[in-house]
């Protein structure tokens, strides 16, 4: 629960012809996290997945495209049988790409259908303007001796630079109608020189109108021509889709089960750049949690029979860097989990601190936003959540909660505090109070953060940065020296022990910081150990400082409620009421997350940044679904 | 806010970036060493091998994320339009990409193939290119392009494939595209970036007038319709002049100040190109040595920083071919000066 599970490397040595069964065995274990190692690298040099992965990643594009051209959801991969061989892979890969070449096919019909469809809707809009067009249409149709005379669409960009690249050749590029796709113009210029013009007017996207011969006499039959084309793109993009549906049917179940082949052979291509061989062997290494090495064991025997060798070992110590962290929480604490990570993943073998975290973050919220009512609201809110946003639900149910029985020791109901009689007291009728308790929180996570540093550096080793450096032993005790110089100055002053442990903690800080930086110059060293050590005792006083926003947060809270009854006390009996509930929904929603987001800054400020490296990587074993990379 | 204060940090980061430029005589240094221990250049010591076992392809490969690099720097301490054509001047890499994916894709090359051939633009890249070398064909590709930022690109290839099927039209039309935007992009900065963004369009028109013209002998009206339609000082008339000439030599001498210098008694469009091109870098130095907390300053630093990277590749590459000094020093732009050759600036 406070530490990630304890890992173990396994090494496995396998037949080559095995290997792709051995991966598949692992995937279906889902225990084994595959891993680079540099000796293997040099002993085994071959990477024998290399091609296969080739493969899978080709056969896998060409299903991906084809579940999307037919709207299919991809299939779940299947645990059961064999995985492929390369061959019946690469005949896989082949059908599919046959498959995927009609569907290309098709979606490339389809858009050219959809240009068309712009297209000719364009020329619908256009007819108008082409029947006003100030010349006489029936000489577009005739054939001229020295004059070519053409109409047709270019894309607007390209206008200009066509129109300067016919004038070249002495023709004329007039445009007569604009849209924002096209532009409809008419070109004319010599025969002789219709040669030299036709390459930039191709690479400009000239496209010729076609204009019908009763144009000139009957724009009716144009549009009905125009709408007969229209309806005939339509009917051809309708032939196509269907075209699709029937193809999506009859390959409907083949896909499932090239689904489910590839599904099978996605293990052993994710072990490329990690499975290493030479000759007829093969070899993978990784991690496996150490209580998940038995049911590994009996899987593999299981799968393979005795034609295998399973070497495992606890992590050496060089190594603690590359072990993955696996750890296991109950589904509650889900969403803490979630805050945990976004600040970092625990190191092997570091304090896990999410349970910790889950407390002290309910408490410390409960504790600024104290309010049975404003609990109640809250709790409530959480089966709310439970569609759009699940694993947030037992997060706020656990805020509200913590809210609701602050509230009760508080005695606030809505901000009302006379209703109900406090347990503890109302932050209000003694601040001073409220100050000290948050003080002494405070003062208690730093010590607990301290003593979890030290425990960590302790685990690693790191004996000496458990004892010697400001937030190691040494810092602990000048923080404890700290404390009791305070506590004495009040109280008549402070007694020598107090004094000589103070001076002498501060001195080792000081020794250590100047052995740390030895090789910098004396004056450079002289002013890094002054500044070091001013910030370690800065350090430890603000940050005890800081836990002061607890009470000063229940006091604004309450001031905040002062604040809403005082104006709607200057508003008749449904100004009163508006006002208070309106007051109550504002304090709910802009205090509750501001804080929020203070008690997560104490949490990850105050708390992790003293004992928390974040600094490891997550365990992310080989499944048959999703990518454990 | 005035342009100190605003570009106070982009001009201190430029001026310490400028230090590892090479001049020419670092670069003469390099082509001399071809016979002993080769020294690396400054700027490049770590990044980049010298020795004669260093491949062609690991040498571009480290180049180009030294060059990302230090252009994601830059573009950190700029904002609006500054940023926007620095950010787009990078898109040149990309562009090269998509002309690798396209070509390859016509002639039917392997994915892993033309992976290999591809930049690694890392942050810079935005395309899906697994997706684009897994595409089965070239439609499919285009389809692909269509639902990024480079529709407009695929949509003007489209036209061309569907037309002519012709890999220098599409080609020219993805450049024309590439340069466009970045004339347009320039001219929302300022003059300096005009001015430096215009070197390089004027180049780029003028050297494909002559290629288009004279070695791939296209009718005027191709040639011209295939040009940048945004040029600086040749404008287009002059664009339109140039392009009913016949012969190269009558086009230099029609050419307005200063290329009809520049250009004087240039006898192959790859000496115009590396006369041309030596300008540039001249109109890149003066910006980058005489403006200060000018925005056109880190454009001006890329160009000569991509400058620098080609030509220590081009000396790799000789050295590597057995080539003379002399052969790699032109291949280096050392034989002109400021666009003049060598022996007339002297």
């Amino acid at each position: 629960m406070f530490t990630p599970l304890r890992m173990c490397h396994v090494s496995l040595l396998v037949v080559r012809e095995q290997a792709p069964e051995t991966a598949l065995t692992l995937a279906r274990l889902g225990v084994f996290q595959p891993r680079v190692s540099d000796r293997e690298i040099e002993a085994l040099p071959e990477l024998p997945a290399r091609d296969y992965q080739q493969l899978v990643t080709r056969a896998d594009a060409h299903l991906d495209k084809i579940l999307d051209h037919f709207q299919l959801p991809a299939a779940m991969p299947d645990a059961t049988g064999e995985p492929p061989d390369s061959r019946q892979l690469e005949d896989l890969d082949t059908q599919l790409a046959r498959h995927w070449q009609d569907c290309s096919r098709r979606d490339e019909q389809l858009r050219r259908c959809q240009e068309q469809t712009k297209h000719l809707q364009h020329l619908q809009q256009s007819l108008d303007t082409f029947a006003a067009l100030d010349i006489d249409l029936a000489l577009l149709h005739r054939t001229h001796h020295f004059l070519d005379l053409e109409v047709g669409t270019l894309p607007p960009d390209n206008l200009q630079r066509l129109g300067d690249a016919v004038g070249l050749a002495g023709y004329r590029l007039s445009p007569f109608e604009q849209s924002d796709d096209y532009v409809n113009a008419l070109l004319m210029g010599p025969c002789e020189q219709t040669a030299q013009i036709r390459p930039a007017l191709e690479a400009a996207g000239w496209q010729p109108l076609p204009l019908p011969d009763e144009l000139s006499g009957r724009p009716e039959q144009l549009r009905a021509d125009l709408a007969q084309q229209l309806q005939a793109v339509e009917e051809q993009r309708r032939q196509i889709e269907s075209q699709r549906d029937q193809a999506r049917d009859e390959l409907r179940n083949w896909l499932d089960e090239a689904a489910r082949t590839l599904g099978r052979a996605r293990p052993y291509a994710r072990l490329a750049d990690t499975l290493h061989g030479r000759g007829g062997l093969s070899m993978v290494s990784g991690w496996v949690p150490a209580r998940d090495v038995a049911t590994l064991r009996t899987g593999l025997v299981a799968a393979l029979g005795d034609a295998h060798l399973m070497q495992v070992r606890p992590p050496r110590p060089g190594e603690q860097m590359a072990v993955p962290t696996a750890c296991r929480h109950a589904r509650w604490l889900q969403p803490f989990v979630s805050l945990v990570k976004n600040y970092g993943v625990p190191r092997y073998g570091e304090f896990d601190p999410t349970v910790l975290f889950a407390i002290s973050y309910v408490a410390m919220f409960g504790m600024m936003f104290g309010d049975l009512g404003h609990g109640l609201v809250i709790l409530s809110c959480a089966p709310l959540l439970r569609r759009r946003a699940p694993r947030a639900v037992p997060f706020v149910a656990l805020c509200g909660v913590s809210a609701a029985l602050f509230g009760l020791l508080y005695g606030s109901l809505f901000g009302y505090e006379h209703i109900i009689q406090p347990l503890w007291l109302s932050p209000l009728s003694d601040p001073i109070y409220m100050l000290k308790a948050a003080m002494i929180t405070g003062v208690l996570f730093i010590l607990f953060a301290t003593t979890l540093t030290i425990r960590n550096r302790l685990a690693e080793g790191d004996v000496r940065g458990a004892l010697l450096p400001g937030n190691g032993a040494v810092g602990l005790v000048l923080y404890l020296s700290l404390l009791w110089l305070a506590w004495s100055a009040a109280d008549g002053g402070p007694p020598w022990t107090a004094r000589l442990l103070f001076a002498t903690s501060l001195l080792a800080i000081m020794g250590y910081s100047a052995w740390v930086n030895r090789d910098t110059a004396l004056v450079e060293r002289l002013l890094i150990v002054l500044v070091e050590t001013f910030e370690t005792v800065m350090n430890y006083i603000s940050g005890t400082l800081s836990y002061l926003r607890l009470a000063a947060f229940s006091l604004n809270h309450v001031a905040l409620a002062i604040a809403v009854f005082t104006l709607a006390g200057m508003l008749d009996t449904t100004g009163y009421w508006i006002t208070v509930v309106l007051g109550n929904l504002f304090i709910l929603v802009m205090e509750g997350a501001i804080v929020m987001i203070q008690a997560l800054r104490l949490e990850y400020y105050e708390g992790f940044s003293r004992f928390y490296s974040g600094n490891g990587h997550e365990f992310r074993p080989l499944r048959l679904t999703g990518d454990n990379n | 806010m005035s342009a100190a204060s605003r570009y106070a940090y982009l001009d201190t980061r430029v001026s310490l970036f400028a230090g590892r430029l090479l001049t020419d005589q670092d670069i003469e240094r390099l082509i001399q060493d071809g016979a002993g221990e080769p020294t690396p250049p400054p700027g490049l010591d770590n990044e980049i091998g010298l020795d004669s076992e260093a491949d062609l392809a690991g040498i571009d490969h480290a180049m180009m994320p030294q060059l990302l690099n230090e252009l994601s720097v830059l573009l950190r301490s700029v904002s609006g339009n500054e940023r926007d054509l620095l950010r787009y001047w990078a898109n040149r890499f990309e562009i090269a990409n998509l002309k690798t994916l396209i070509r390859g894709k016509m002639v039917g090359r392997k994915a892993q193939v033309l992976r290999s051939e591809l930049a690694d633009l890392g942050p810079f890249s935005r395309v899906p290119v697994d997706a684009l070398l897994l595409s089965s064909d070239v439609a499919e590709l285009l389809r692909q392009l269509e639902q990024t930022v480079y529709a407009d690109i695929a949509r003007d290839v489209r036209r061309s494939f569907d037309q002519q099927q012709d890999l220098f039209t599409i080609d020219a039309s993805i450049d024309r595209h590439y340069f466009n935007g970045l004339a347009r992009r320039a001219r929302a900065v300022g003059q300096d970036a005009r001015t430096l963004v215009g070197s390089v369009l004027d180049r780029v028109n003028l050297v494909w007038l002559l290629r288009y013209r004279f070695t791939y002998n296209l009718p005027p009206a191709q040639a011209y319709y295939l040009l940048i339609p945004a040029s600086h000082r040749i404008d287009r008339e002059r664009l339109l002049q140039l392009n009913q000439l016949e012969g190269m030599a009558p086009v230099l001498e029609a050419l307005p100040p200063p290329f009809d210098d520049l250009l004087r008694g240039a006898r192959s469009t790859s000496e115009v190109t590396r006369r041309l091109e030596r300008h540039t870098w001249g109109v890149a130095e003066r910006i980058l040595l005489g403006r200060r907390f000018n925005p056109t300053r880190a454009l001006a630093y890329m160009v000569l920083r991509e400058r620098d990277l080609r030509r220590v590749r081009a000396i790799v590459r000789g050295r590597r071919l057995g080539m003379d000094p002399a052969t790699i020093r032109v291949a280096t732009g050392l034989d002109c000066y400021d666009g003049r050759p060598v022996q007339e600036a002297a």
